[in-house]
């Protein structure tokens, strides 16, 4: 057997494994999201949402120049259903018209306001209260990235449970109730992740979801697919076994006491989601720390985010993501398969490694391979395409099964228009969008590895939020 | 077989199955749309009979005859009105709940295996009136499930069961506030009938920390007068969040005899205790205690020192004018920081109010 046959064997075995384990998220998922709604009762949100004892919450969005959506995303979060909670909106140096559109929209009147400052942020220069919505602030400060901006506003939020969210994001109206209960119920409930959908394709009149819709571009349609398995059943699968290692920047709710013990957010991340969870994830399965928390995936906890549609930007995304992620594993390298940290150190953060950091690279190694192979005569073209097609249709397959755990909830396609668009999605996801994927991940695998630690460059918002506001006002 | 027969017959599979699998999502979309739509429709026809029949409008058979044709709806349906009327409107769906005659089949469900039935049918037996129901609802506060017994306790309390005052605190006596709250908040549902059986708790010395801290919340929720001294008590306790409840129900009470004793806690080792003691002194308008708010002011704690301005307020001129003092010369930053703070929050600071424009 020379090296090749050897490297072939080593490839099948590594994809074979990872498709098992998607298999096994998908079961588990599918298993989990069941026992999650059937174990809700007759009016449990409504209770949660008129108790005056649910716990109260402090809602945080970062921004740096989201003049463009920022009065929409503001407008939302205003209006949710949830009893007390607060609404801090963190301007981290922003250089476009965002404070004086907020201080126009809100009626915003300068504040001293002080907070225990648990972790060192940049310089703030401002604390803001609105006069039309006493629950609204507005912090100025000076530039220091996404997560240098969210501890500024730990700092001075109020209350022991914190939201954080994106600047472009719209929640679902009952989103912050569906979060909320997993700390009602269980005192052991560290952090609850939800799920995030694009925004892109539905109808928003100032801040508020009129209809549900899909993207309208082919590179928007293939990243609902991608988005949806995996929230559908990803997440709620490795949540399940102690390995949600990424919980999105776009949907967190957390303690606010635990934020602070684990340091806050680093500013030093290229991804600050991703390297605070897995800092998270290490303090509470610290088996030496005996802390007995858990991060609980809510399925039914919605959240809407704006996506890319022009293929640059989505390049300059993917792969800030891609170096963000090794950031985050080289930075925490100390979990992987360290017994310390249970099933996380054991099999989530090798998981990670190997099936969501470095299966960029291992796969391009296998395209490369079958042209080596087909070259040197070891593998017919018709062999070729029999592994092809079968790579095809498995993520047919696992993507099929992420629609129809999504069918029997209210995220389901509205209609049939858009679920034969999502279909056809599925169909031709892996005929050139994946591997465009691929190659940006390779891309940024070497980029980190040689030294890029930039944040890439700053998304264009379609601003489709605010058009509709502006339209409506 | 070589690789490539296995990588064949194993793709082959995944057609048929992803095939079968989109044929099934297909189905079930189609299931789904016309479920939404019966659910619709049942419920744009008995809606407005069930109004009726809440309102003297329409007979009592005459909505039985609209409900029965879909039971599970009509129960859900009867729920949620059940749900947002008072007290005393429930009582009129009884007779429609009881010609259901589900509560056997709930009541066997309630005594099942799956611990998601139990929960269910916990929840359901609340609502349907029945006192057939309350051994077995009584029987579930001792269930493994803690969400089992929450519910149960949930439904003995909307079947007015005030001898379940007891077992409901002595079973959900799980540990940390939030459930506490949650237990404190269900037998308020009883009202003023749970009063008696509260008081007791609060003098009695066979109960735990938990048990005290949830009828020391329920006490303050209910305003009992007579729950003042047994309360004043429990503030000497060893356990800080029995003080703690304690205090806030006292402030709830709204006793002014009160306030010496909740004073006395200011200095509290607990910073939850003294921020509470910091609200309690202005809610009962405790205008002898200014310096004690005062010093209050510069509590190491931000909770305790936001607490104590917002109390000066609380406190009308006279607390008004000592936070405008405080602003320029007390002897602590915070102190001078948080009374601005308070003052701006209100309106009452103009001098260093700016707006953004």
């Amino acid at each position: 057997m020379n090296a090749i046959h050897i490297l072939l064997w080593v490839i099948l075995a590594y994809y074979i494994v990872l498709q098992s384990i998607y298999l096994l998220l998908v079961l588990i998922g599918a298993t989990q999201v069941r026992r999650y709604h059937r174990g809700i009762t007759f009016a449990e949100f409504r209770r949660i949402g008129e108790s005056p004892l649910s716990m109260p919450v402090s809602i945080i969005i970062p921004c740096y120049n989201e003049a463009e959506i920022i009065v929409g995303t503001i407008r939302n979060a205003l209006r949710l259903n949830y009893p007390q909670y607060e609404v801090i909106v963190v301007s981290d140096g922003s250089t476009d018209a965002t404070v004086g559109l907020l201080s126009e929209s809100f009626k915003m009147r300068k504040i001293d306001r002080f907070g225990r400052r648990h972790i060192p942020t940049k310089e703030v220069l401002g604390v803001y209260e609105s006069q039309e919505y006493p629950n609204l602030v507005v912090v100025e400060k000076v530039n220091g990235r996404r997560a240098d901006a969210i501890n500024a506003a730990v700092s001075l939020s109020r209350y022991p449970l914190l939201c954080i969210i994106d600047a472009d994001c719209v929640l679902d109206a009952d989103a912050l109730l569906h979060m909320a209960r997993p700390f009602l119920r269980d005192t052991g409930v560290a952090a609850v992740a939800g799920v995030v959908r694009p925004s892109n394709g539905l109808s928003i009149v100032d801040g508020q979801i009129l209809s549900s819709g899909l993207p309208k571009t082919l590179l928007g349609m293939n990243q609902e697919v991608e988005y949806a398995r995996s929230f559908q059943w990803a997440r709620i699968g490795l949540s399940r076994l102690k390995s949600m290692l990424c919980i999105s920047g776009a949907l967190l709710l957390i303690k606010k006491s635990l934020f602070e013990e684990v340091g806050g957010s680093w500013p030093g991340a290229m991804t600050d989601d991703i390297e605070f969870t897995m800092r998270l994830n290490r303090h509470i399965h610290d088996r030496k720390r005996k802390n007995h928390q858990r991060l609980i995936f809510a399925p039914d906890a919605v959240c809407f985010t704006e996506i890319p549609e022009k293929f640059r930007q989505y390049a300059s995304q993917r792969n800030r993501w891609q170096r963000g992620t090794m950031q985050a594993i080289f930075r925490n390298r100390g979990m992987i398969f360290n017994p310390r940290y249970g099933m996380t150190g054991l099999l989530g953060m090798p998981f990670f490694l190997m099936f969501e950091a470095m299966a960029a690279v291992v796969e391009l190694s296998a395209w490369i391979l079958m042209v080596v192979c087909l070259v040197l005569g070891i593998a017919t073209g018709s062999e070729i395409l029999i592994m092809l097609f079968l790579a095809y249709i498995l993520g047919v397959f696992l993507s099929l099964s992420s629609v129809l755990l999504t069918e029997s909830t209210r995220l389901r396609t509205a209609s049939w228009r858009d679920f034969w668009r999502l279909i056809l999605a599925i169909l031709i996801d892996n005929l050139g969008f994946h591997q465009f994927h691929l190659l940006i991940r390779v891309v940024g695998t070497f980029q980190y590895i040689l030294g890029r630690r930039d944040l890439g460059a700053v998304m264009i918002r379609n601003g489709n939020h605010s058009t509709l506001t502006q339209h409506s006002a | 077989m070589n690789l490539i027969t296995i990588a064949l017959t194993s793709a082959i599979v995944l057609t048929f199955l992803s095939v079968l699998l989109l044929i099934v999502i297909i189905g079930l979309r189609i299931f789904t749309d016309r479920s939404l739509d019966h659910e619709s429709n049942f419920r744009k026809r008995a809606l407005p009979v069930l109004k009726g029949f809440l309102a003297g409008d329409a007979s009592a058979d005459v909505t039985l005859a609209i409900l029965a044709k879909d039971p599970y709806r009509a129960l859900q349906l009867l729920m949620e009105e059940s749900d947002s009327l008072g007290e005393g409107g429930r009582d009129k769906l009884r007779p429609l709940f009881a010609s259901f005659s589900v509560v056997k089949k709930e009541i066997s469900l309630l005594k099942g295996n799956l611990w998601q039935n139990r929960l269910h049918a916990a929840v359901r037996l609340g609502y349907f009136g029945d006192d057939a129901a309350l051994p077995a609802l009584m029987t579930a506060l001792r269930d493994d499930v803690v969400a089992v017994r929450f519910a149960a306790a949930r439904s003995l309390c909307q079947l007015s069961c005030t001898e379940a005052v007891e077992p409901i605190i002595r079973s959900l006596d799980v540990p940390g506030e939030v459930s506490q709250r949650r237990v404190a908040e269900i037998l308020f549902i009883l009202g003023a009938r749970a009063n008696e059986v509260i008081l007791e708790i609060l003098k009695s010395a066979s109960y735990n920390d938990a048990s005290l801290s949830i009828a020391a919340r329920v006490a303050g929720l209910l305003r009992d007068k007579l729950a003042a001294p047994p309360l004043q008590n429990l503030l000497t306790h060893q356990v800080p969040n029995v003080r703690l409840n304690a205090v806030r129900s006292l402030a709830s009470i709204g006793d002014h005899a009160t306030i010496p004793s909740i004073a006395s806690l200011s200095g509290d080792s607990s910073w939850e205790v003294r921020s509470s003691v910091m609200a309690a002194l202005g809610r009962l308008h405790a205008r002898a205690q200014i310096p004690l708010l005062l010093q209050g002011l510069s509590d190491q704690e931000w909770w305790v020192r936001h607490n104590a301005g917002a109390s000066l307020i609380q406190l009308g001129d006279q607390g008004i004018k000592a936070l405008r003092n405080a602003v320029e010369h007390h002897v602590d930053a915070y102190g001078r920081d948080v009374s601005r703070q308070i003052l701006q929050q209100q309106g009452l600071l103009p001098a260093t109010t700016e707006s953004r424009s």
